[in-house]
Order: structure tokens, then sequence, then C-alpha cells
């Protein structure tokens, strides 16, 4: 018993984690100035100090840190917010429903189209203007790109709420909620108090993991700084890009410098998060306990505000594609215009010619990735139920999430190094590892508590009928959980999409994927191009979601409880 | 003219007769090496790693990859890239990693700082381009930075592609009269205020912007020609700064916030955001007008002394898998066939590095018979070309220019 949970142990940190550690290392190497080829086989620390003699460094850090910090927090406090005011309410099945389609925009996609939205020349202003503004050429406001990173704070929190949401339903399956609430309500908590003493101290440990994910993430994020960010100075994670790709050479050491200055950032924000969680906690022992108090008003208000806040960011969500869509098929499009005054579907055509190639290869690395991910989560979680072991207070849960706890930019220089020395970069097979490596970590979060929650006795029932316990795993279980493993595959699908700069550093640039080519574009600027591409990328992952939804409902058209 | 060739053919025969063999020789020598080359590239897959910001370029890149395709049985891939620093970088790790064949890339689009760092760091294959027959045509006599790459020597590392001199660009619906030099952008701004801006550094052309203000600006610009260590470069880039001062307030977002890049500049023209933007292709105005990427109002104009000029050129790494079909695609790349495409105006419009009086009257009536667009400056407008300052300045202009507005 022992061993085998040893074994799992290391399996399951061998398959996550071992990949991280190694680029890390890798990366550290450089960043104490040891680059072989780069005249560098000395130690020394001249690397660290020049990152912090850089002039935009502290500016930037700062940046980071608070468009991270608020970006964040704020997602987290709305996406609970949300969760407690609008449960079981009238739109308590439109928000179940909207994660899906939420999460399938992807974060590039709908920063290009989020900024097209709210620029002083985007879509909005050209609906208000001249009639509502007097503008007949655009005003010079720092909107998009502002220096204090607003901008992209709240198109992070657009983006992170929906996914937080996500994580509070998943954990709210955890437990008995319902009864809880209902206990609750007899012992005359009102809802929002019974949420806040009862529900919210269970959920948050599943939540943990997911906010430290999603901060690391908010701290690190490239692609989208660059299209909302500041530039003058731009994000720290921006930065380290620049020096890993000066043109002057030498400027990679201070990238992995500063890569390495990013993963203590991280984990010094993370023990921030933390020690703030132990003080709450602590703080709040005595009003835990102390029962409900009498309030005569239900916050009504705080209802009404809550569906604005849903609407708002179904809205903003809705639009930003809407204006990428337009553009898309736009010619001619000026300002104050409140529409393309010619259309075109030119760059439609043109762009299916140019992404033939990328497309299939998004596809395919998007696929196996994702089926191998698949593969592997149900093989570590089916060896968790047999031997039950739980999956909350697993230590070694830590290391399954550490590649999406540890910033990629910290790690990727590293892992480029390494394939690039067993001449492993540049292939499809690679690709698609260094994609397994952020995909499985989703795979298993959005699988696991479904999976774990399986009552075994229908598996037991089944193999006393059919007498064998493959089949009745084949037959009766994974049919069972058809529909969260179809789910989870979308999931995984989609997080493969999005990859930017995994297939920037271990595809060699031989393996173009639509993410690439979208990047690429993105920094050539042509609105209408860059609309199309931005939408390549979101229509993969909705294809599969759909499929994810479909599917399970075709095949079990005749088991109405599955 | 048939007869003149046969004319020369006979002479050359004549020659040949004459001499006995040993000029003949070379050449026949020079002409086994290349034939040689061209088998040895047959079926050879060549990954182009050239910045793919540009549909028109893009577009461009793939004609030219099925003409070789067709003519040579070479297979030309583009990779397309963000930033040509991240290819060196690629490079460069596999260089550290030993990698000294099998290479990830086989030709790449070069110039200015990234050359000079590749060929700093031996990260270039042996010189190529004196065994290229095309390598004749190119016009090194009137042309110098097709030598001289910022300064650095080229020796033949890299092989010309095409011309590139900064333009401005402005609307004329907006702004009627455009400036001609720094000074009078100051005061153009001043009536235009957040018009106009540059990317910002270390983006290409914000630090082509600076380089063309400090040209303007500075004293004595013989300096320029030196590397920064030898001058004193506080005192005489103060006037730079002292200018940048004053022009900053009066940007684009009062230069609190910087375009990405010159092609987000022609969005933004586009929209009215910017009345001036600039570019460092003479026809990309024109090329946008065509394309509905910009209005037909658009000017291209260049300042009065003159603006900076450079060549782009495609160079072979170290360890490249594929040099013989890499040369195979450089030497097309420079034929009339390709350079008088590339330099028509409705396809990519970058300017030849050929010389007209190496080509035969046919292929010179052709490029005579181009019709730039109504935003193309013919080249008396375009004027004289700056040459790019010493490769060292950009680093240090890069510092300071962060140190003051980017921190």
């Amino acid at each position: 018993m022992l061993y085998r949970k040893l074994l799992l142990i290391f399996v399951g940190g061998l398959l996550f984690a071992l990949p991280v550690l190694l680029g890390l290392l890798a990366t550290w190497l450089p960043a104490i100035g040891y680059l072989p080829g780069l005249k560098g086989s000395e130690f020394s620390i001249t690397a660290l100090q020049a990152v912090f003699a850089h002039p935009s460094t502290y500016s930037s850090l700062s940046l980071s840190v608070s468009s991270a910090l608020i970006a964040t927090s704020a997602a987290f406090v709305l996406s609970q917010w949300l969760c407690m005011s609008l449960y079981k309410s009238a739109l308590w099945s439109l928000l179940k429903h909207s994660i899906a389609p939420l999460l399938a925009v992807p974060h590039l996609a709908f920063a290009i189209g989020f900024a097209f939205l709210i620029a002083p020349s985007g879509w909005l202003m050209r609906w208000l203007s001249p009639a509502l503004t007097g503008f007949d050429i655009p005003p010079d406001w720092l909107i998009v790109n502002d220096s204090y990173a607003i901008s992209l704070s709240v198109g992070l929190i657009l983006k992170e709420t929906p996914f937080f949401i996500l994580m509070t339903l998943s954990a709210l399956s955890h437990f008995d909620h319902r009864k809880t609430l209902q206990v609750a309500a007899s012992l005359r908590y009102s809802h929002t108090q019974a949420w806040l003493k009862l529900i919210f101290p269970q959920l948050y440990p599943h939540l943990r993991l997911p906010l430290f994910a999603v901060l690391s993430y908010s701290l690190s994020v490239v692609d989208v700084a660059i299209v909302l960010g500041p530039n003058a100075p731009a994000t720290f994670a921006v930065l380290i890009n620049q020096w890993f790709n000066h043109s002057d050479i030498n400027y990679r050491f201070l990238g992995a410098a500063g890569a390495s200055v990013m993963l203590l950032l991280v984990i010094a924000l993370i023990a921030f998060i933390y020690a703030a969680e132990k003080l709450i906690k602590a703080q709040s022992q005595s009003w835990l306990v102390v029962g409900p108090k009498v309030f005569h008003k239900e916050a009504i208000m705080g209802m009404l505000l809550a569906k604005a806040w849903l609407c708002l960011v179904l809205l903003m969500s809705f639009l930003s594609v809407l204006a990428l869509l337009v553009w898309s098929f736009s010619r001619q499009w000026r300002f104050p215009d409140a529409l393309p005054s010619r259309w075109s579907v030119k760059y439609w055509e043109k762009s299916w010619q140019q992404l033939l190639e990328p497309l299939q290869n998004t596809a395919s690395i998007g696929f196996v990735s994702a089926a191998l991910a698949l593969l592997i989560c149900i093989a570590i979680l089916q060896w968790q139920a047999v031997y039950k072991i739980p999956v909350q207070r697993s230590w070694w849960l830590g290391l399954l999430y550490l590649p999406i706890l540890v910033p990629q930019i910290s790690f990727l220089f590293g892992i480029q190094m390494l394939l690039v020395r067993f001449h492993l970069e540049g292939s499809l097979a690679s690709v698609i590892w260094v994609h397994l490596i952020f995909v499985l970590p989703y795979a298993y979060l959005t699988l696991s508590q479904v999976y774990l929650q399986f009552d075994e006795r229908y598996l037991q029932q089944a193999t006393i009928l059919c007498q064998s316990k493959w089949r009745a795993f084949f037959y009766v279980k994974l049919p069972m959980l058809f529909k969260p493993l179809a789910f989870s595959f979308a999931v995984a699908f989609a997080v493969s999409v999005a990859q930017y700069l995994p297939s920037l550093y271990v595809g060699a640039g031989r393996i173009n994927t639509v993410t690439l080519e979208s990047v690429a574009l993105a920094s050539g600027a042509d609105a209408r191009v860059s609309a199309v591409f931005a939408l390549w990328q979101f229509i993969l992952p909705l294809l599969v979601y759909i499929a994810a939804i479909i599917i399970p409902q075709i095949c079990f058209k005749n088991r109405r409880e599955l | 003219m048939l007869k003149c060739t046969t004319e020369i053919l006979k002479k050359k025969v004549l020659v040949a007769t004459v001499l006995a063999g040993l000029s003949a020789a070379a050449i026949a020598q020079a002409d086994d090496v290349w034939q040689q080359t061209l088998n040895e590239a047959k079926g050879q897959s060549v990954y182009f790693n050239a910045w793919g910001g540009s549909d028109t370029i893009n577009d461009y890149i793939s004609w030219a990859a099925a003409e070789v395709k067709k003519q040579y049985q070479v297979d030309v891939k583009q990779v397309k890239i963000t930033d040509t620093g991240d290819v060196v970088s690629r490079i460069l790790a596999e260089k550290s990693a030993g990698r000294e064949t099998g290479g990830s890339v086989d030709l790449i689009w070069i110039n200015g700082e990234n050359f000079k760092a590749m060929k700093d760091n031996q990260l270039l294959a042996q010189a190529y381009t004196q065994k290229l027959p095309n390598y004749a045509l190119v016009d090194t006599e009137n042309k110098p930075s097709t030598l001289y790459d910022f300064t650095t020597a080229v020796d033949n590392l890299e092989a010309p592609w095409g011309m590139a001199q900064l333009v401005f660009m402005h609307d004329s619906k907006r702004l009627a009269k455009p400036p001609t030099d720094m000074l009078s952008l100051l005061e153009t701004l001043k009536h235009n205020k957040g018009r106009f801006s540059y990317p910002a550094l270390p983006n290409f052309h914000g630090t082509t912007f600076i380089k063309q203000a400090l040209h303007e600006l500075i004293e004595d610009s013989s300096l320029l020609s030196k590397p920064v260590s030898e001058v004193d470069f506080e005192r005489v880039s103060a006037p730079l700064w002292a200018y940048l001062d004053q022009l900053h307030p009066l940007l684009w977002r009062s230069g609190k916030s910087f375009p990405k890049s010159a092609e987000q500049m022609k969005q933004l023209l586009n929209d009215s955001e910017l009345f001036i933007s600039l570019s460092f292709n003479p026809n990309d105005a024109s090329n946008a007008i065509a394309n509905d990427e910009l209005p037909d109002t658009v000017r291209s104009y260049v300042h009065k002394n003159g603006t900076l000029g450079n060549t782009h050129f495609v160079a072979i790494p170290f360890n490249a898998n594929a040099k013989a079909g890499a040369q195979v695609f450089a030497n097309f790349l420079m034929s009339a066939k390709a350079q008088l495409r590339k330099a028509t105006p409705a396809i990519w419009g970058d300017p030849t590095v050929l010389a007209m009086s190496k080509l035969s009257t046919a292929q010179q009536q052709q490029f005579f018979n181009l019709k730039l667009g109504a935003a193309t400056l013919t080249s008396e407008q375009l004027g004289k070309v700056l040459l790019e300052p010493h490769s060292s300045w950009v680093a240090a202009l890069e510092k300071a220019w962060l140190a003051r507005y980017a921190n």
C-alpha cells in the first residue's frame, strides 16, 4: 500500500513536475553567468546586477505586481460574489451555461477584441461619435496600454472571473452545500451569512491552487500584456521577453536572470496571499462561530448589482468577439463610421490558404496532447480511486500544478536549451510534449472532483454482473463519466490551442500554430488580418467545446440520467 | 540588341580561345561549382526565417518559394517570426549546445545589429555571396550600404536583398503641409497635439527615428560613423535629449504610451489617431492605399537634408542544414526577375539592390516602366540617403532613452 502510494507520487511528480524543474535549472545556469556558447563559463552575479541596474526594472516590476494583484483579487472576489448572489436565482443557469463559451475565448483573441472595443478609436467610440461626442477624429485619450496597466487589469479580470466561477462550481460539488444552506436557513442565517460563514470556508481549500495559478499567470503573461499592457515601460514579463529577444545576444543573460527574479516574485506573492489567508482565518475565528445575526433587509441591491455585473462580463466578452468579427469582414473602416464602409471576405479567403498548415498543426497538437493528458489523468485518478488517495491534502498535488504555478517564462528558455542539446526541438512530438506539460494540470483540475466522487458501487455491481473489472470499467464507469471526460478534453484542447511561448520556444519556428501566426500578425497590426487570425484561434476550441456538449447528448439520448 | 549580344559572345569565344584556357577554365570552374551547388540543393528543404508581420511580404516570399521549387526543386518554407533577435538567440542556443550541423535555420532575413551580433559570435556560415552568379548584378559601387551593413563590413557573409529608406507618411486631409525637418515637426505638433509618435525603443523603427533625430540635431554628424566609445556620448547627444524633452509632451498620449510598431502606426494613421507615421519602405503608403489600409489622401515625404537608408540582407547560419538550397534561394532573390517583382508597387514595392547598368536593356526597361503610386516619392524626391551610424550607437541610445522615458 505504502509503496504503491510512493510509486504514484513518483510517477505523478515525474510526469508533471520534472520538465519544469529541469527547465528552471537550465535557466538558472545562464542567470548566474553560465552559457557556454556565449563566452560565459564563469559563475558571477553580474547578470542579476544588470537586471536591477536596468532603468525600466523597478517601475516595470511594480506595474506587474500591482496589475497581477488587482486582477487576481478582483476576479476572485467578483466570482465569489457572483456565485453567492446569484445562487439558485433566475440567472443561475445563465451563469452556469455561459462559462464554457466564456472560457473558450482565448486570452489573446479576447485581448485583441477588447482593445478594438475600448480604444479611443475603438468601436464604442465609433458608435457614440460624432453624434454624442462631437469627435470626428478620435480623442487623444490614454485608454488602452495606459501607463498604470489599468486596461490590462480590467482585461484580465474579465477573463479570469469565469475561470474562478468554474472552479467554484466544481468545488461546490465537493460537499453537500444544499443541505448546509437548508440547515443554515432553518437556523435563521441569511443567505449571505450562510454563504460567507459556512459555504466559503469549505470552498476555499479547493480554490487556493486556482487562485495561485491565476496570480502566477497574471504576473507573467506576455501576449495579453503586449496587446493591453503599458509599454514605457512594459510589465516585467514583457521586459524579460524583450531581453530574451534582444538583438544584443548578451541580453540573454539578463533575460535568464530576469526570469529567475520572476520566479522569486511569484513565490513571494503566493507566500503573501497564503499569509493573508492565515491572518484572515485567525482574525475571523470568533465571527465565524458567533451564529446568525438577524437582518431584516436581504441585500436586494447586491443581487441587482451582481446581475448587472454578470451581464457586463457577458456583454464585454460578446462585444469583443463581435468587434473581431466585424473587423474581419471589413475592407475599409474609418473613424467615426459605426460600421465598415466597405466589406470584404478577402481576408478570410486569404487566411484559409495561409493557415491550412498552422490549423492542421494546432488541431493535431491539441488533439494528441489533450487525449494523452486525459489518458494519464484517468490512469492516475483510477489509481487514486482504487487506493482511496484523496485529492485534497495530498502534498503532491502541488507538484501536479507546478507547470501552471511556475511562470512559463521562467523555465521555457531552459527547456529550449535542453531540447536543443539533445536535438529534439522543432519536431511535432516535442511540441506536443511541451504542450502536455501545461495541458495535464488543467485536465486533472477539471476532471478530478467528478471522477473521485464516482460511486464505486456502480462499478462493483457491474463487475459482479459481467465478471470483468475491465469490462465494467469500459462499459459502465467511462460511459457514466463521459460528459465530464468530454468537457475535460475540451478544456485541455483549448489550453493547448492558446499556448504561445511553449510553441515559440520549442517549435524552433518550424511548427507553426494559429496562435504563433496571430501574435506574428498582431505585431503587424493590420486590424483586419489580426481579427481574422484571432477568430481562428477562437473557432478551434469553440468547435471542440460544442462537440463536448453535443456528443454526450447524442450518445446517451436513451439514458436520461446521464 | 541580339546582334550586340552575339557580338559579345563572339568576342568572348575569341578571347577564350586566345587565352587558351586560363580564364575560361576559371569561369568554367565557377560554373562547375555553381552547378554542383544546384545539384546538391535539389530536394533540400530550406527553412527561411523571415519577419512575418506583413501580408504583402509573406505573399511575395510564397511566390519566390514556388519559383525556386519549379526551377531548382528547392523547397523553401517561410518561418514567420516576430523578431529576428529571437532567431539569433535560437542559433546561439544551438551553438552553445554544440550543434555544428543540422541547425534549425537555413536562411535568415537580417541586417544591422542582428547581423553584427551573428558575425561577432561566429554564428554565420563561410562567405558565400561571391559564389552566387547574380551577386555580380548588385550595385555595390553606388549603394555603399550593400557592403557595409550599419558600418559593419558585410564580407560576403550576407546577400543584399532590398533597399530601405526612412520615409514619413502624412494624411493630407488632416495635415496639408508636412514638416520638413525635426524642428518643423515640433512646430507642426504644437498645432496638432498628439497626432504623431514613434514606437518605443528597442523597436527597430523607434530606434531609427531617434537616430534620424540625432543625425539632424548633432553638431558634427561625422562623429556618428565612429564607435560610440570614441566620442563623448553625453555631450554630443545632449541636443537630442533636449529636443525629445520638448517633443514628448506633444506626442500621441503625451508620450506616456507609445505605438507598438510602425505597422500599428499605419493602423493608427488609418484611424486618424495619428496624422503622421513612418516607414522604411518608400512604397508603403501607396501599397496601403491600394489595400484600403490607408485613406487615399495619405502622402509620403522626407526631411529636407535626407533620411537614413540601409540595405536588408539574407544570411546563412554556420550550422544550416541546407546550405546549398539556401544559396540557390538567395541567388534567386537577387535575380532581375525576383527583384523586379519585389519592386512592383502592387506586390511589395521594395527598392532593388541591382545596378541598372548591369542589367540587359529589356530588364532596365521593365524597371523604368514600374508605375509608382501617387503616394510614392521618386528617387529624386527621396533625396539624400544618410548612412546609418556605427552600430554601437544603438545600444547607447537605447539605454539613455529607456533611462529617460521608460522608467
